[in-house]
């Protein structure tokens, strides 16, 4: 439970003391099998419904709190910041870890040498 | 092998005229030769690059259709295809004598290639070698490297032996300080300087004002002692093309241009020192710098990257050195390289 009271839970995490999704208060065990040769139909509009809960869950619960996280390092327990630090961390010279001696390249800028005449004079 | 003779000098020195005048000599010399006036021939000879390779290679990277004209007003598309026409008739022709117009244009002719091959060095990565299109085909690399392929050829040529630059210089004071500045340019761009042409020099047999005639004879002693042994000859109204008794297909001597050749390494005490030769302005002006991979000679706003020897690239460079015939640099060893690091 969230502070405000809010369950954080997706709509899909049922957890040991929730309610089924669907809200008829039978348990999966205690409902009727489907019989032989009787045929199991996708309900497209279920599927939908809940591919949207998810989106709104991932919104609130997610992406929302995130928004906020100005440094993904402050935050290990947000899955986002933990995302961004893990990828980072693969890829040298992505705000990571640093890049490897071998991974850097030498400056190509021209260093100029000063030049004296042969009697030391510049 | 074919010669390639380019001529310039400043603006009104009558660069075409002795350009003409070169060719005609050559072919009275019995010489198969051919003319490219860089001016009038650019634009041509960049449609034929933008047609063949600039094509190819957008093509390659998947870039949509462009007429090969749209190219023509970039001046780098526009010398390459001057090049690379004068290049194609080396192969006909024992001579192609190039008109290179004034010198700063000159000096963009020659710094071209060496500048694209850069470019292309720094783009053709590892990355880009395995970029594949969904087919499992090459993108884009194998058309750079017949680009820059081609572009190195282009380079060779004009920094190999059989090129040289003739100066068309006025008979004047500034006629000859042009020229002494163009033999700088032209030897750090790597491209030797085999002659300086003092055009319209007043003949005795002529009605010329006597001021005239004194700073003609002034410029011509000027170059005498101060165009680092570069011949001089006077061209009058009778354009000579040519030192009389030489054919004019040379060598008629002059100054090399710079090259990785005169990088020699001499092991000193606890440093190696290179002698780097540099034409008497360039002595006194140009600046030197190393990169990683390059020794940089820069004069007067043009750079020459040469390729810097395997045992420089582990040393720091000390202060140079201003020598009668150029510079002399010094290298010491840098400890943090050569024991691994175990120094710093």
């Amino acid at each position: 439970m969230s502070e405000d009271g809010s369950s954080v839970n997706p709509w899909w995490y049922s957890g040991d003391d929730a309610e089924p999704a669907d809200g008829t208060g039978e348990s999966p065990e205690d409902r009727p099998e489907a019989g032989e040769g009787e045929e199991t139909t996708v309900d497209w509009g279920e599927l939908l419904s809940g591919a949207v809960r998810m989106v709104d869950w991932a919104t609130s619960a997610v992406m929302a709190p995130h928004s906020e996280h100005a440094d993904p390092a402050e935050h290990p327990q947000c899955i986002v910041c933990r995302g961004i630090l893990l990828v980072s961390s693969q890829v040298p010279g992505s705000g990571g870890r640093a890049p490897s001696e071998t991974v850097r390249r030498a400056s190509s800028d021209i260093r100029w040498i000063p030049i004296v005449d042969d009697d030391g004079t510049a | 092998m074919s010669r390639l003779i380019l001529l310039t000098g400043p603006g009104g020195a009558g660069t075409s005229t002795v350009a003409r005048a070169t060719l005609e000599a050559a072919r009275e010399e019995g010489a198969a030769a051919e003319l490219v006036d860089v001016a009038r021939e650019a634009g041509a000879g960049a449609i034929d690059l933008a047609t063949s390779t600039i094509g190819r290679l957008f093509g390659a990277l998947g870039a949509d259709g462009l007429p090969a004209q749209a190219w023509v007003a970039l001046p780098e598309v526009r010398l390459l295809g001057a090049l690379l026409r004068a290049s194609d008739l080396m192969a006909e022709v024992d001579a192609v004598v190039v008109d290179a117009g004034p010198l700063t244009a000159a000096a963009d002719l020659v710094q071209v290639p060496q500048s694209v091959e850069r470019l292309l060095d720094a783009a053709l990565t590892p990355t880009l070698a395995m970029w594949r299109s969904s087919d499992g085909d090459d993108v884009g690399f194998g058309a750079l490297s017949d680009a820059r392929r081609a572009i190195v050829r282009l380079r060779r040529i004009l920094q190999g032996p059989d090129t040289s630059i003739r100066l068309v210089v006025p008979a004047t004071l500034d006629g000859a300080a042009a020229a002494r500045h163009g033999v700088s340019v032209f030897t750090v761009l790597g491209v030797a300087v085999e002659g300086i042409v003092l055009n319209r020099f007043p003949k005795g047999s002529e009605d010329w004002p006597r001021q005239v005639r004194r700073e003609a004879e002034s410029a011509l002693d000027d170059l005498a002692s101060a165009a680092d042994g570069v011949p001089v000859w006077k061209s009058t109204s009778r354009v000579r093309a040519v030192p009389k008794g030489r054919s004019v297909l040379g060598p008629l001597g002059g100054l090399p241009g710079l090259s990785e050749a005169a990088l020699a390494v001499a092991a000193a005490e606890e440093s190696y020192a290179v002698e780097l030769p540099l034409a008497a302005r360039a002595r006194a002006t140009a600046r030197v710098g190393v990169t990683p991979e390059a020794l940089v000679v820069e004069y007067d706003g043009w750079y020459r990257w040469l390729e810097l020897p395997a045992v420089l690239r582990r040393c720091e460079p000390l202060p140079a050195r201003r020598r009668p015939a150029g510079l002399r640099l010094e290298f010491r060893p840098d400890p943090d390289v050569w024991m691994g690091g175990a120094a710093s």
